[in-house]
């Protein structure tokens, strides 16, 4: 059951991941995506494509024409990031110090969820020591207590 | 009047500090005079807070601009009702906001706990007491509403308005909200900081602040949903949530709350998991006032701005003096904490909601990282960095896939194990559910993974709620013979924070659906000249025309723009382009939504070119996100169930009186 579970939970990440990546792209898109990676150099307090600042439009204009001359999507945060400086993307290269910052929300979850497994498996009572109720499931137990408050009450 | 506000205001250190000392005396020799002197003392702290608080509304409402408050968030031509909201439009009156909710509540628990918890209310005073002292001496030392500018340049100044941005209906209730909620949680902290005092362990403190704990959690609810509702029409960039820092601040302890309103059930039920609730409460409340440290510090515009400000300072030794008197008291405690009480399963209902928790801690924790990312960065590479909506949406979507999860497992699950029967019994339908919706939407054409694992999620909990509510009413028509109807509302009022949780879990639901709406999001910028149309899906956008408003603050740009499909007029968005007169000209778009079920037309004008005479416009449709508010709406009915006594209560209680 647990192992099940962690599956899932790689699961979900991954293939949010592959998708991701392997989602293929217009130029349309490509352009749509650049708009959110690069902050508006004006304030830095959004993605160009929420600022309506000129700097932001000129920042849109400007990837709009470098994805015209056949830039890749790196070379335009490249670009970006010589003359800005790391601030301007939206969120930090995965590399690095940087990839601490991706690394560790997962880890979280898995060790927490690890925790989780260890905490319970510590604390549960052992499979020969008898259970002092038969196991019933929530809903059994729930509607014989509503039937028996409603005998209490003589409805 | 601003004399008397400032006055007030130091008569209430006073008297919050002969409060926190007669409690320190009744708790050293014992003697009831000594508490009903600190609690007196504390009553009084909190009206002379709340009288100054009246002194500052008054201030602002008559427009006294030699109060340099007033003058730089109001002014003469500022609406009435946002003059009002200028209380909490800067640092010092959200300061002193804070008190006066904190003094409203200290009010509250004092007079519904007069003859109850006797044992534990002097010490949730002197938490409180000393919550309250805090405020108050930042408030008065740091941040004092009522400086008066200095008389040569009184007469010269006309206020400078209250910010564009602040000038909403929303905001009218949005920060109260968030406030009534931040404030709120020092009671559950206050008690369980008794609780662990006194020694009182048991599950009597969890039940005495049980509503107290669930107010405040749905104020924050609230708050957060409507600061979402505020970005999406008044900020013009079609979304409701940028994981902005000050977003993240309200967010987090929104999450721990979340956390220990679902642990708390097997304290009451199981007697478990005491020290991991208190931890839960004691981070909750950390975290509100960490977040306003975040966001008042200035730390996060950069990791040196923090020693730039006193505030910041003070703040961050609050919140550091929190975390160490937590920490020894709870290490002092830990014995008594350990839980008596044995898991029986990993099938268990009280595992699932371990992990839950585990789930709902993690996602706090991947916020909080995420948050302090740039400050961290900066400080050991000396670079700084953005840590935006594209890394949080990132990291937090699979998180929050597997909350949505968990959400439909947990109510799945018997308490104690869940045989194989049972499992197979009421885990079939809502797969079931799952894999056909996910089917439908890949036949769709719908091919991405989040919005489709979502959705065959959303459908899995949701089948599962539905089918344990018409088994609950079936059992019920059996025994009793009630109609549907009836059977419904009397099962509800029956176990009113178990069936109020599965609304509140129906609202997060259809607010998950909104979240993948966004996910289909269509946008177009253009430049129209009158007349001029342009297609986005299957709408046409037609510029009608454009034209100047004066009015009393503000010189408005408005574009009328009518939109049809298949030659059918389904609205005109007028979209506005407003520049301020008393704020120095700024400048605010005022967005235009025409809103149906499951989309909205969303438009904005972003300036005209005189010379050609055309019009720049951002023009969206935004699906499902009416799923989001009407998500909200449904979460609060589902607290307000929980929350309400059910009729047995009120027997009980009436019984109780007489």
């Amino acid at each position: 059951m647990m192992k099940r579970a962690f599956l899932s939970i790689a699961l979900i990440f991954l293939a949010g991941h592959l998708w991701g990546q392997s989602d293929p792209m217009g130029k349309d898109a490509l352009q749509r995506e650049l708009e959110y990676e690069i902050m508006a150099p004006c304030c830095y307090g959004g993605p160009v494509a929420d600022h309506d600042s000129d700097a932001a439009q000129k920042v849109k204009e400007q990837i709009a024409r470098l994805l015209a001359e056949g830039k890749t999507k790196e070379e335009i945060l490249d670009m970006y990031v010589a003359i800005y400086g790391e601030q301007i993307l939206a969120r930090p290269r995965a590399q690095g110090f940087n990839l601490l910052a991706y690394i560790m929300p997962p880890t979280i979850l898995l060790v927490g969820g690890l925790l989780v497994v260890y905490f319970v498996s510590r604390i549960k009572a052992p499979a020969s020591e008898p259970s002092s109720v038969e196991s019933t499931s929530y809903s059994d137990e729930f509607f014989k207590k509503i039937e028996k408050e409603m005998q209490e009450l003589n409805i | 009047m601003a004399l008397l506000g400032s006055t007030t205001l130091q008569l209430s250190l006073a008297f919050c500090g002969l409060a926190f000392v007669l409690n320190a005396m009744y708790l050293a020799n014992r003697d009831g005079r000594f508490f009903v002197g600190a609690q007196r003392g504390l009553i009084a702290s909190s009206l002379l807070i709340l009288i100054a608080t009246f002194s500052l509304v008054h201030q602002l409402m008559v427009s006294n601009f030699s109060v340099e408050y007033v003058a730089r968030y109001s002014s003469a031509a500022t609406p009435t009702m946002y003059k009002f909201a200028g209380l909490w439009a800067g640092m010092e009156g959200s300061l002193l906001f804070w008190l006066a909710i904190l003094g409203i509540y200290v009010i509250l628990v004092n007079y519904l706990n007069r003859a109850r918890n006797r044992s534990l209310m002097p010490i949730v005073n002197v938490v409180m007491a000393i919550v309250m002292l805090f405020f108050l001496m930042v408030t008065i030392f740091f941040e004092n509403p009522f400086t008066m500018l200095p008389e040569g340049i009184r007469m010269q100044v006309r206020g400078m308005g209250l910010n564009p941005l602040l000038q909403h209906p929303v905001m009218l209730i949005h920060p109260p909200m968030l406030y009534l909620g931040y404030v709120g949680f020092v009671v559950p902290f206050a008690f369980a900081v008794a609780a662990l005092t006194t020694r009182r362990l048991d599950a009597t403190w969890v039940r005495s602040t049980r509503r107290w704990t669930l107010l405040p959690w749905l104020f924050l609810a609230i708050g957060i949903i409507l600061g979402g509702r505020w970005a999406y029409v008044e900020l013009g960039w079609g979304g409701y949530w940028a994981w902005d820092p000050v977003e993240n601040a309200s967010f987090l302890p929104w999450l721990t709350g979340t956390a220990y309103l679902h642990s708390v059930i097997i304290q009451e039920k199981k007697n478990m998991l005491r020290l991991w609730n208190v931890i839960l409460i004691m981070a909750t409340f950390t975290l509100t006032i960490f977040g306003t440290y975040l966001t008042r510090s200035g730390i996060l515009s950069s990791v040196h701005a923090f020693a730039g400000t006193e505030l910041g300072i003070w703040f961050f030794g609050f919140v550091m003096l929190i975390i160490v008197a937590c920490v020894i008291l709870v290490l002092m405690r830990k014995d008594e904490l350990a839980s008596r009480n044995r898991l029986e399963s990993f099938t268990s209902r009280e595992s699932g909601f371990l992990f839950n928790n585990m789930i709902f801690v993690a996602l706090a924790l991947a916020v909080l990282w995420g948050t302090m990312f740039p400050i961290l960065s900066e400080a050991v590479r000396g670079t700084k960095i953005t840590v935006g909506s594209p890394y949080f949406d990132r990291i937090t979507t699979p998180i929050g896939l597997i909350l949505l999860l968990m959400i439909g497992i947990g109510p799945l699950l018997a308490w104690r194990r869940t045989s194989i029967g049972t499992m197979r019994r009421n885990f079939t339908l809502p797969m079931g559910a799952a894999i056909v919706v996910a089917a439908v939407c890949m036949l769709l054409g719908i091919h991405r993974i989040y919005p489709v694992l979502a959705i065959a999620l959303v459908a899995f909990v949701l089948t599962g709620i539905v089918v344990e509510v018409v088994r609950g009413i079936g059992a019920r028509r059996r025994t009793s013979g009630e109609s549907s109807l009836r059977a419904f509302l009397n099962m509800v009022d029956k176990n009113r924070s178990r069936y109020g949780g599965a609304i509140v879990h129906l609202g997060v639901l259809l607010m998950f659906v909104g979240f993948v709406g966004k996910a289909f999001t269509v946008e177009q910028d253009t430049t129209l000249r009158t007349g001029e149309s342009t297609h986005l899906q299957d709408y046409v956008f037609t510029l009608e025309k454009h034209y100047t408003v004066e009015r009393s603050n503000h010189t408005a740009l408005i574009a009328d723009i009518a939109v049809s499909r298949a030659d059918k007029l389904v609205t005109v968005l007028k979209p506005e382009k407003r520049v301020y007169t008393d704020q120095n000209n700024q400048p605010n778009s005022e967005v235009a939504i025409y809103s149906k079920p499951l989309e909205d037309l969303y438009a904005l004008v972003g300036g005209e070119n005189p010379e050609s005479g055309s019009v720049v416009l951002k023009i969206m449709i935004n699906p499902l996100v009416q799923m989001v508010w009407l998500g909200g709406i449904i979460l609060t009915i589902g607290t307000i169930v929980a929350i309400w006594p059910s009729r047995t209560d009120r027997r009980l209680r009436e019984k109780r009186l007489a």
